[in-house]
């Protein structure tokens, strides 16, 4: 199966995002919409993530239902709380899905070739990549201190909630400037600077997959723009 | 102007990442209309805490910019207007001048780089606003109807747009307060820093 | 040919002397195997460093005398530069990968240096066949066990081709399967004729391979030992403050002495993720009131194993008996206390006295609470660190440090995480005889460890967990 390029992805994370998040609800947006919420949804399917794409399908289905075509004439304030969480799922969750589906299927090394045929400087790219490989350590991390302070039974209960923020933050940045100072020494000894030429063995490149969806979002953003789904005046 | 070294780009990327977690977790909240104010101190003031840590390994001009441009990027790829990208490069650009005001290493003026960071939230909140707003809120009537956009209208009106950045940067601010005495009760202690 | 005539080096941000060197005289010819050793701050691993530049560069300080490396001096040079004849691989798994993919990071040394990428490719290849990487080629490094992530450092260096590699205590991490891989790695390495510096504190899997044993002590080179005076050494090294060469055989005591309790286990299921069962226990019987060591391979669940015991995870159905009545996972968090393999994520406090106040009983007072931890401290011989912050101190006094926050906190059952990784043989041998000593005390302690010497020195059964 061939990979999409990550300018593909890059793109299509925008495009979704901005369609979704201030882009209309109405009329002809909602078929966009629709479009857009599937997109994801048959990225993650493609590769095989059945679990997950199924969840985000019905969760999508049952809010944007809720959203279109019930919430309509009921109290204010209920309404508000309901708009709160189906409308926190309906702007984030297709945008946020495909934030995971790129950084699941899209290693650093094809990032930085990715954003190196952009023109990017390097001491943007590199910052980047650190970022995008930094996320799941400090998942690791969380989990690490989360099961330290249940072991030791310090809980939010009866706490200043500086004090727990403290018990929490306190060990993460230390452990964190600590994986700063061991990463930077590691990749110089791998000779990564900051001038200098790179090559790269991650082949990417656009395939008729690539150019169809290329394709959607061009059209996504045109409708967008230019049929007043744009938000901007 | 000294030249950057791999660890310098190294820690631009862990501590942007650490801080626009921080940031991320708290926005979730945020977007309940009533909580805007108090999610804007929260995100700031939790925000500040890694930022601070990583002022005290800022020691060149840039770094801050770069770390602006960052955030920037990242707002756009979540779908905010372009301008985020300049308010994002300008929040880090204004925090990088006064940084190097204070030698980058007076941590007496931490605290307000950390508020004057926090300027970069403002592209986040850009779609709530000016020209964007009337649209938004007229388009949202269509979906909501009429109270909600009412609540939000009540909310929102241009001026908040500048309170609430100023209400970021009082996060921010109060948060490198509190980054402050951590770096000095615990980082300074353990010879972590100088 | 690598000389060091007349090195010395003192660390810029350094309170003490540890890890400084002084007067360092060696020659180490090509293709030859060094081993360093010495006690923890002996200065082994600033030798490193100087090799590949990282002192210096990276970790500023002082340095004087010269350093060459076939003919040149290469005191001054960038680690950059160097990286292309020197070779690194380093003891922390989880911060030495520039990459989320293995195979990224095979050919990210070769990518840096612009090299062809048709070139890359064909070494990436060659390399998994030597070193037999086959298994681990596309996989992320997140799944990967410390073992496995160690293989990929050393195929990593390995793609460079370098002349000279250095290694930083790389088995810190490892059970025995996995050191008997890096062994061969190290085995195939020698038969290239590359050059190998190792610093290590566990010496029995080197013991065939190692041209010359170097033993450190305050930065100083003490000893150096050659193949035939390594055979004849077993004894001396111990009084030294340095591991054995011979791996000790495990000598399974089976003593019932002071056993008190009974931990019954029936059903004891654990998985991370819906797809593979990370631990699995049909029936089982704990001693209480002894020093357990619990064993078994990377990957056989014996971490989990702990995390589950403490309440940590969430079993489900399971059915734990404590003296025939029901131990339910809420009484098992507030009995047990366990001491991470990562001693620095459970202490959060500003000083090693908050430390332990922090989980004593609310009934006390505060002058209470502090006499008393005081009291434990003592006990511990860290008294005198009462006031310092806990990230201060040494790997083996934090981990003291945790042990007597357990004893504060009233935790009857102790539990560890591979204590002893990356410890010297003085340490190793006082947390042996802490552990004694709190078994006396009336605690039970359980403890996860592939140190066999550990084990023959504390504890008094052994279990055995097997892959599923």
């Amino acid at each position: 199966m061939r990979k999409l390029d990550p300018r593909t992805k890059l793109l299509l994370l925008v495009v979704i995002n901005v369609v979704m998040m201030t882009g209309k609800i109405t009329g002809i947006f909602v078929p966009v919409r629709i479009v857009f919420a599937l997109i994801p949804f048959v990225l993650m399917m493609r590769e095989t993530w059945f679990r997950g794409s199924f969840i985000y399908f019905f969760l999508y289905l049952y809010v944007f239902f809720l959203e279109r075509y019930t919430l309509q004439d009921i109290h204010p304030v209920l309404l508000i709380i309901l708009l709160f969480t189906t409308g926190l799922f309906s702007r984030f969750l297709a945008g946020v899905m495909m934030a995971y589906y790129l950084m699941k299927t899209t290693t650093v090394s094809e990032f930085v070739t990715a954003m190196e045929r952009m023109h990017v400087p390097k001491a943007i790219v590199i910052p980047f990549a650190v970022m995008f490989r930094f996320f799941p350590t400090l998942k690791e991390e969380w989990q690490d201190v989360k099961n330290a302070m249940k072991m030791r039974g310090i809980g939010l209960a009866g706490r200043n909630p500086l004090d727990v923020l403290e018990y929490v933050m306190v060990p993460i940045l230390m452990s964190v400037s600590k994986i700063a100072d061991e990463l930077s020494a590691a990749s110089m000894t791998k000779c990564l600077s900051v001038e200098g030429k790179r090559t790269h063995i991650a082949k990417i490149g656009f395939s008729f997959l690539d150019a169809i969806l290329v394709l959607c979002a061009a059209a996504g953003l045109f409708a967008h723009i230019f049929l007043g789904g744009v938000i901007a005046t | 102007m000294k030249k950057y070294e791999v660890k310098d780009l190294i820690n631009i990327g862990i501590y942007t990442a650490l801080h626009f977690l921080c940031i991320f977790i708290v926005a979730m909240i945020g977007f309940i209309p009533q909580t805007f104010a108090f999610a804007g101190i929260l995100e700031g003031f939790l925000g500040a805490i890694p930022f601070m840590i990583f002022l005290t390994k800022a020691k060149k001009f840039g770094m801050i910019t770069i770390m602006g441009v960052l955030l920037g990027l990242i707002t756009f790829l979540m779908g905010r207007p372009w301008p985020c990208l300049v308010i994002g490069l300008a929040a880090g650009l204004i925090t990088d001048l006064v940084w190097m005001k204070a030698d980058f290493k007076k941590i007496k003026y931490g605290p307000l780089c950390c508020g004057l960071m926090m300027l970069w939230l403002a592209g986040m909140g850009l779609p709530l606003f000016f020209g964007y707003r009337d649209s938004y809120l007229a388009n949202l009537e269509e979906g909501y109807g009429k109270e909600y956009v009412e609540v939000i209208r009540s909310l929102t009106p241009d001026w908040m747009f500048f309170g609430s950045i100023i209400i970021g940067v009082i996060g921010g601010f109060l948060g490198g307060l509190f980054a402050k005495r951590i770096l000095r009760k615990h980082f300074a202690k353990a010879n972590l820093v100088e | 040919m690598i000389t060091f005539s007349n090195i010395n080096f003192q660390y810029k941000n350094n309170r003490t002397d540890k890890g400084n060197l002084i007067d360092i005289n060696l020659t180490i010819e090509d293709g030859e195997l060094i081993l360093l050793t010495g006690e923890s701050g002996c200065g082994k691993t600033t030798f490193t460093r100087l090799i590949n530049g990282l002192a210096p560069n990276y970790y500023p300080g002082t340095v004087t005398g010269e350093l060459l490396l076939d003919g040149e001096n290469i005191i001054g040079k960038s680690v950059a530069e160097l990286g292309k004849t020197v070779g690194s691989v380093f003891q922390n798994p989880r911060s030495q990968f520039f990459n989320v993919d293995t195979d990224s990071e095979l050919a990210f040394a070769a990518e840096n240096i612009a090299m062809d990428p048709k070139e890359i490719l064909s070494r990436m290849d060659e390399v998994t066949e030597e070193l037999d990487l086959k298994d681990l080629r596309g996989r992320s490094i997140f799944e990967l066990s410390g073992g496995e992530k160690q293989r990929i450092a050393c195929g990593s260096v390995a793609v460079m081709h370098p002349k000279v590699i250095v290694l930083d205590e790389p088995s810190s991490n490892l059970d025995s399967e996995s050191i008997e891989k890096l062994k061969c790695v190290l085995k195939k390495w020698k038969e290239q004729g590359k050059t190998i510096v190792i610093a290590e504190h566990r010496l029995f899997f080197l013991k065939d391979l190692a041209d010359r044993l170097v033993v450190m002590k305050d930065g100083r080179i003490t000893n150096i030992y050659d193949r035939a005076e390594m055979n004849d050494l077993s004894g001396s090294l111990k009084a030294m403050g340095i591991r054995p060469l011979d791996e000790p055989a495990l000598v399974i005591k089976r003593s019932n002495e002071g056993i008190r309790d009974y931990i019954r286990i029936e059903h004891f299921k654990y998985s991370y993720d819906r797809k593979t069962i990370a631990l699995l226990i049909d029936k089982m019987l704990l001693p209480g009131g002894q020093v357990v060591a619990i064993v078994g391979q990377n990957g056989a669940g014996k971490s989990t194993f702990l995390k589950c015991l403490c309440g940590i995870y969430k079993t489900r159905k399971d059915k734990i008996l404590l003296n025939n009545n029901r131990w339910k996972r809420k009484a098992r968090s507030k009995d047990c206390y366990m001491v991470f393999q990562d001693v620095n994520h459970q202490l959060f406090t500003e000083s090693v006295l908050d430390e332990l106040i922090i989980g004593m009983d609310d009934t006390l007072t505060e002058s209470e609470k502090k006499e008393k931890a005081l009291d434990i401290l003592d006990r511990f011989g860290i008294k005198d660190k009462a006031e310092d912050h806990p990230m201060a101190l040494s790997g083996g006094q934090k981990q003291r440090v945790a042990i007597a926050s357990s004893v504060a906190a009233g935790r009857d059952i102790i539990l560890m995480d591979e204590p002893t990784s990356g410890m010297d043989e003085l340490n190793m041998m006082r947390l042996s005889a802490e552990l004694r000593r709190l078994k006396e005390l009336g605690k039970t302690i359980y403890v996860v460890t592939h140190d066999y010497e550990f084990i023959n020195e504390c504890c008094d059964s052994v279990i055995r967990i097997n892959c599923i």
